[in-house]
């Protein structure tokens, strides 16, 4: 995905030239918010995070020493920026939630128990860390040893949580009770 | 490692297990139908999730969105500074002004109170040097002093009442 066409956008970019940033955004868009959307589970809130992290990468681009780390370092930015919001939304109170999510919570518990959830139910069941190793690495394609380098744990870590994670989904996708 | 080595299924999927391993995992399989059955319900997970993902389209103005409120920011950015500097540009022709005229103020106020000064000196010796001005003067100022005594004391009265 990194080629030198790409390294010279970043480094455009990075000296502050605008229409070269433009050009990564439009680039790295759906990575970031398809991440937003697995991590958060709602479109709206998504598309915040994803503006957020990108002027958010806008102002500290020249702290990116390495342009081939662009798109992890990107992303890192933007699930830091997800469990910010996800933080947020645990104390939030009720009814300062958005409708959509209201009515998601509303249908978890009317749901009929026999139907089965759709892949992004059951991914918003996981727990954040079990969310974020699987969309790293089916979503994003990083392997083990990027991820451990990207959240921060060890090798062995990935490893676990990733099965624990796919178990888990697993699970939820077809329950039963 | 336990009876099934689930966790090395799941990395097994990966590719992320040594040649070793590999083979290990791979003796397993051929003879535990259970851990076949996890593999299959894992990679199908895995399909599912990829295709699920793939429908996902980032908004189509996101970049300009990104881009408007960097511009905007950096409009809002140069907006502050500009009325930073304008303030400090007003404050600096203020200064300079009350410079200028503070000199002139100050000699107006000076002369003045030299004058007023003078004048009083002047009075008080025209009083004093016309005989009938001096008494009449002195009548003035008891009648003033008594009227205000009894003013006073009414005053007084009223209030303690
Ligand atoms: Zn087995």
């Amino acid at each position: 995905m990194v080629d030198e066409e790409l390294k010279h956008i970043i480094h455009r970019a990075k000296r502050g030239d605008r229409e070269a940033f433009a050009d990564l955004v439009q680039r790295f868009k759906g990575h970031v918010y398809r991440y937003a959307v697995g991590m958060l589970g709602d479109r709206m809130d998504a598309e915040d995070v994803s503006q957020e992290a990108f002027i958010k990468a806008y102002y500290s681009l020249s702290s990116l020493d390495n342009e081939y780390a662009f798109s992890s370092w990107l992303l890192r930015i933007a699930g830091n920026l997800c469990k910010d919001r996800l933080k947020k939304r645990m104390n939030a109170p009720i009814q300062e939630m958005s409708e959509e999510q209201n009515g998601r919570i509303a249908d978890q518990h009317a749901a009929d128990p026999l139907e089965k959830l759709s892949m992004e139910e059951g991914l918003s069941r996981l727990s954040v860390g079990h969310r974020e190793v699987l969309l790293l690495h089916e979503i994003q394609g990083y392997n083990y040893e990027e991820i451990a380098e990207m959240i921060d744990v060890p090798l062995g870590t990935v490893k676990s949580r990733l099965f624990a994670a796919r178990i888990n989904l697993r699970k939820e996708l077809r329950r039963e009770d | 490692m336990t009876k099934h080595p689930e966790e090395q299924l799941s990395a097994y999927l990966d590719d992320e297990l040594t040649p070793d391993e590999r083979r290990e995992i791979e003796a397993h399989l051929e003879t535990c139908a259970s851990c076949q059955a996890l593999l299959e319900d894992l990679a199908g997970n895995n399909d599912d999730l990829v295709q699920t993902f793939s429908l996902i389209e980032a908004p189509f103005d996101l970049e300009a969105r990104v881009m408007q409120s960097i511009g905007a920011e950096e409009k809002r950015q140069f907006a502050c500074n500009g009325r930073i500097v304008a303030l400090l540009l007003g404050l600096l022709t203020l200064g300079l002004f009350y410079l200028l005229t503070g000199a002139i103020i100050g000699k107006l106020i000076h002369g003045w109170s030299k004058l007023v000064v003078t004048l009083i000196y002047a009075s008080s010796h025209f009083i004093l040097s016309v005989p009938a001005l001096t008494g009449g003067t002195i009548v003035l100022s008891l009648f003033i002093l008594v009227a205000s005594f009894v003013s006073l004391k009414r005053l007084l009265r009223t209030s303690a009442s």
